[in-house]
């Protein structure tokens, strides 16, 4: 029980005021304490104490979190319950590894290239022919899955490894990130655009993996860890400028997450430093590291765009302005705010999968406030995010398209 | 009836979805915002008033007790279960039944949190006076039954003063309706304002007809930082005898300012030895001459700085530094000790040097928070629960601290309740023919002791 016995100061430090109640999503949307902030840290504190054994509703409990961060915002304490809730799964991990077995296997489908690109081809082939047959499948826990894009060919297979530009200003190392290899082609399409029109040089190492985030999320530290090396590895030796990633959670992971997972290794922590501090998301990359030419910028079509911030963004990277000012930047492009944009969609890597009612329950909220803001489209910064809401959005009937802001960016080139 | 066999009947009444009798339900009940818990048999969540009829006529036939809770945020230990007992959640019986601006009332159901009340209110230019601090979080069911006050009482008054009317569940399961949505108080006995701060201990809730007040046309917040404790202290009572009603006159100590400080990074001085937030609200043309006053009663107090909110979000920033103090000083010491005394405010200066003598006696760290405009006092004694002997030090404090305020002609409890905490104290307030009175009442609405029992006192 080390890592738990680790965190225990900040276990103790909960004085169960309740303030995090309010900003806990699967709290005020069920309304039972075991799944609101105060009642997971509680729980992971008496299992300590030895007051509760580790059982399937104190795995619920655990497993049922968003770690989309709000709780550590609302602590008067400071305590960082999304921080115990990774504790505590690391702990579960170690007692018996990840339960249960489909949650295991997802996170290693994830986890291998190859293993992934068999899945996606399955679904695409034979998995949504077989959607179409059953009735009621097409949206299989909360996710309109029929609909769910998926790429023709693997992204990485598309390109070549390395784009060049006349006068290259910078040397980008595109992260890629599985959905937007797998799904979200188009997406990585665009950002690959963006930063050719803005005369940077794009490589595209073929060997990347996944970031490592899914495995971290439920306690494998030793499989992320192995991604997490080759990542450093194969885009530290092609010395970039920057590696930028167009998928928050990836970001996240690559720019913090890594200096957490490495911080038992002193030997390799430079590399992982050097590595980290090249890290870039999309639309910080954009407003801050090369200057947008907005007189480049053309689009005839007025558009109301509104903007969801994923949990990665708004509370991990702390990237709120940067995407908001892309958006603006875009000309007969009407940007209105939503309410809540910065709370959760409700997707939050697997959670979606194994606790869908709730899931769907919170995906409600943010669809109605789409809609409420009378936006016609909705801008994010996050696969997961993109396919979250545009189900939710196709699941309430509603005509509101999700894209990531780079498409959006990339469209005003082409106009 | 067996344990098992309650849980079955529960589930009939509720459905299974809003019984929780697992492991992980029954811990994550035990506690609420005190160091104190206790295990109970299972949670319930009704959704209607017949439900809590039916549970009330179970716990009846089968001789278990109720406890009602609302987001379990109280400060007295107000829903800790005990033994043979079912906790009673009111968390999804949170329904606006009706927002009424011609005639300034609300008609809710108790498990509706505060905040999200004042966001609908908001809306049509309402507003619901009492805020206690943890109003994003509380439910008004809960704020009824401890009486919650909150920054804004000084001038408007507590919960007991906004509620018109009730809808209970007695403990035989009958139904009534204490008076109503009209503003004259009920004919004969007010049963209404003897369930209000009853702890849950009479009946239980299951609809609240409230006042609500048009938004104020204009608001100023001020600022004000001082040296000395002594110095904030005198300009409470300065304040007051000078005839000005602000809606908030709130005091923090420097131990404050600094846990404050630390989870807002609101720009609160760390060096002062205290600051008052005070708040004015009324008619635009009134303000300046307001504002102007109290700049010169602060002056006259050796005020270190006087400064005006000059933005809304300028304001927001106080107001949440202000409402996370109680939250925040687990960044110094994990565990504390919250009194929620009250004394006349002329007296008010006597109890802050006094708190701040038995603080140095007994070796303790003491913060002091003070709704001072009301006499309304919380002294947070930090202390560690794991270290024996400070814990001792600490009752040794409580109880120095509570018969000071009784000798300065004050009280127990403001705003927050007695429940399990403060009850051993009660009977220092209360003579033995008032402690009799209060068993006569208790036995009156609930002989069999089925709700709430050994909260306020022990029958």
């Amino acid at each position: 029980m080390g890592v738990l016995n680790d965190v225990y100061e900040m276990l103790n430090t909960c004085n169960k005021c309740g303030f995090c109640l309010t900003a806990c999503k699967t709290y005020k949307t069920d309304l039972r304490e075991p799944l609101s902030p105060r009642g997971r840290i509680q729980l992971i504190k008496k299992l300590v104490d030895g007051v509760i054994e580790p059982d399937q509703d104190y795995e619920d409990a655990i497993n049922s979190c968003l770690l989309c961060g709000e709780c550590a915002v609302a602590c008067p304490s400071g305590v960082k319950g999304n921080e115990l809730v990774l504790a505590a799964r690391r702990d579960l991990k170690l007692r018996h590894g990840i339960k249960p077995f489909a949650k295991s296997f997802a996170l290693k489908t994830l986890a291998s290239p190859s293993r992934l690109e068999h899945g996606f081809n399955f679904f695409k082939g034979v998995g949504k022919g077989l959607l179409k047959r059953i009735d009621g499948l097409d949206y299989f826990r909360g996710v309109d899955i029929r609909n769910m894009p998926a790429a023709e060919k693997p992204f990485l297979e598309q390109v070549p490894e390395q784009i060049t530009v006349g006068d290259p200003q910078k040397k980008v190392a595109f992260f890629v990130g599985c959905f937007l290899n797998h799904s979200l082609d188009g997406t990585a399409h665009s950002v690959v655009k963006v930063l050719t029109k803005n005369n940077c040089d794009v490589i595209i190492p073929k060997d990347q993996v996944c970031c490592g985030l899914p495995q971290y999320a439920y306690g494998d530290f030793e499989s992320a860890k192995a991604n997490a090396r080759k990542t450093i590895e194969s885009f530290l030796d092609r010395k970039p400028d920057a590696v930028l990633t167009a998928c928050a959670s990836c970001g996240s992971m690559l720019r913090d997450e890594y200096l957490k997972l490495f911080a038992d290794e002193p030997g390799y922590l430079p590399r992982v430093k050097e590595f980290c501090a090249k890290v870039f998301e999309f639309s910080e990359f954009v407003e801050d590291q090369i200057k947008l030419d907005e007189s480049k910028l053309k689009a005839h079509t007025p558009v109301k765009v509104t903007y969801h911030d994923p949990c990665h963004m708004a509370r991990h990277l702390k990237i709120t302005s940067q995407p908001r000012q892309v958006l603006k930047s875009i000309p007969r492009l009407q940007f209105v705010e939503m309410n809540e944009a910065n709370r959760c969609c409700g997707a939050s890597g697997l959670v979606q999968a194994f606790y869908h009612q709730l899931s769907t329950d919170i995906t409600r909220q943010k669809t109605q406030n789409i809609v409420d803001s009378g936006a016609e489209v909705v801008a994010t910064s996050c696969p997961a995010c993109m396919l979250r809401i545009q189900g939710g959005l196709n699941f309430a009937g509603k005509q509101q398209t999700v894209v990531h802001v780079a498409d959006l960016l990339a469209k005003a080139y082409e106009d | 009836m067996t344990e098992k066999d309650v849980v079955e009947r529960l589930e009939e009444i509720v459905g299974k979805k809003n019984v929780q009798a697992d492991k992980i339900g029954l811990t994550s009940y035990g506690y609420d915002a005190t160091l104190l818990s206790g295990v109970g048999m299972a949670t319930v969540f009704p959704l209607s008033t017949e439900h809590v009829v039916k549970l009330v006529k179970l716990a009846n036939e089968a001789g278990f007790t109720l406890i009602p809770r609302g987001a379990g945020t109280n400060l007295s230990g107000g829903t800790i279960p005990d033994g043979r007992c079912v906790t009673v959640n009111f968390s999804r019986m949170k329904k606006i039944l009706d927002i009424d601006t011609e005639n300034f009332v609300a008609v809710v159901e108790p498990g509706l949190v505060n905040f999200d009340l004042q966001a609908e209110l908001e809306k049509k230019g309402f507003y619901y006076p009492p805020d206690p601090a943890s109003y994003k979080a509380t439910t008004l069911g809960g704020n009824l039954a401890e009486c919650s006050g909150g920054p804004r009482c000084f001038k408007y008054g507590v919960t007991r003063d906004y509620i018109l009317g009730l809808e209970v569940v007695l403990p035989d399961g009958k139904v009534i309706q204490t008076g109503g949505r009209n503003f004259n108080s009920e004919p004969g006995y007010d049963l209404t304002r003897i369930l209000v701060g009853s702890e849950g201990t009479l009946a239980l809730l299951t609809k609240i007809f409230l006042r609500i007040l048009p938004l104020p046309a204009a608001k100023k917040t001020m600022l004000a930082i001082y040296n000395q404790v002594e110095d904030a202290s005198q300009t409470v009572s300065d304040i007051v005898a000078a005839g000005i009603v602000p809606t908030t006159l709130e005091m923090m100590d420097n131990l404050l300012i600094n846990t404050a400080e630390d989870a807002t990074g609101a720009g609160l001085p760390r060096d002062a030895g205290a600051l008052l937030i005070i708040e004015i609200d009324g008619h635009p043309e009134d303000m300046d001459e307001q504002v102007e006053t109290i700049a010169g009663i602060c002056k006259k107090a050796r005020v270190r700085e006087f400064k005006m909110a000059r933005t809304a979000a300028e304001v927001d920033q106080l107001w949440l530094a202000r409402r996370v103090v109680i939250g925040s000083v687990a960044r110094r010491r994990p565990s504390y000790s919250l009194q929620d005394i009250t004394v006349p405010r002329s007296m008010f200066p006597n109890m802050v040097s006094g708190i701040l003598q038995i603080a140095k006696e007994r070796n303790l760290e003491v913060g002091i928070l003070a709704h001072a405009g009301d006499g309304n006092m919380h002294p947070l004694v930090l202390f560690d629960q794991r270290i024996e002997e400070e814990v001792e030090r600490v009752h040794l404090a409580e109880k120095d601290i509570c018969a000071l305020a009784l000798e300065l002609g004050g009280t127990l409890s403001g705003e927050h309740g007695i429940g399990l905490l403060k009850k051993k104290y009660l009977t220092l307030e209360f003579s033995p023919v008032a402690m009799a009175c209060f068993a006569k009442i208790k036995n009156s609405f609930d002989p069999r002791h089925l709700l709430n029992p050994g909260k306020i006192m022990n029958l």
